[in-house]
């Protein structure tokens, strides 16, 4: 039994080792693209901030998503909207460039003509193809 | 219970920074929307009510009359 044992305990150290070696996956880079908030609004700035923050709307508000980034190069940010259980709203995507050391604003927006259905919505903002921020908003 | 029908969501997006995807100039779309005009767009977007003419301006391909913009109109804002 011993002499089975000792490769088994071996094989498990030797992932481990590899597991911690390899640590979280961010701070690929010091600039690397990265989320740093989303906020929710019904207008929007000049400047791309949400003028008021809010998760509550009505039917006939325009529903803003400001998506705020840091980092340096290219990142594709993605939005998938979704209503109740899991019912598909809207889903874009935006190719940006970050080039400096400010954060970078990008928004998002929804409008439904003859107004949206009340309930609960969920949005879940993507990052390069990894989910980076979510948010639960309703519609009274 | 009748499933809703989100066929006619309208959409769009604009950056502060340079978009890689798009060929566009620089100027941002905006969906008009019930109770909209073109000074209440302007206020909000430019926080001018008089700043109406620039996006007047940029839209003359559709807009005719600038006291008529529907809901579900895309607009240019320069």
């Amino acid at each position: 039994m011993r002499t089975r044992l000792i490769p088994q305990f071996t094989l498990l150290a030797a992932a481990l080792l590899a597991a911690a070696a390899c640590g979280p996956k961010k701070a690929r880079g010091a600039n690397a693209v990265q989320v740093t908030d989303v906020d929710m609004g019904r207008r929007l700035t000049a400047d791309i901030k949400i003028d008021d923050k809010t998760t509550d709307f009505k039917p006939a508000d325009m529903i803003y998503a400001v998506v705020e980034t840091k980092g340096t190069g290219p990142a594709t940010l993605a939005t998938r909207w979704t209503y109740q259980d899991n019912q598909v709203v809207n889903e874009s995507s935006k190719t940006i460039s970050l080039q400096g050391d400010e954060p970078v604003r990008t928004e998002f927006h929804i409008s439904k003509p003859d107004g949206w259905p009340t309930g609960k919505y969920h949005l879940v903002v993507m990052l390069n193809g990894t989910t980076a921020g979510e948010k639960d908003f309703e519609v009274k | 219970m009748r499933t809703p029908d989100f066929s006619n969501v309208q959409s769009g997006s604009s950056s502060t920074a340079p978009s890689e995807s798009s060929s566009t100039n620089g100027s941002r779309s905006y969906v008009v929307v019930k109770g909209d005009s073109l000074s209440a767009i302007a206020k909000r977007e430019y926080g001018d009510a008089k700043e109406w003419r620039r996006i007047y301006d940029a839209n003359r391909d559709i807009i005719k009359d600038p006291d008529l913009i529907y809901p579900g109109q895309t607009l240019r804002l320069p």
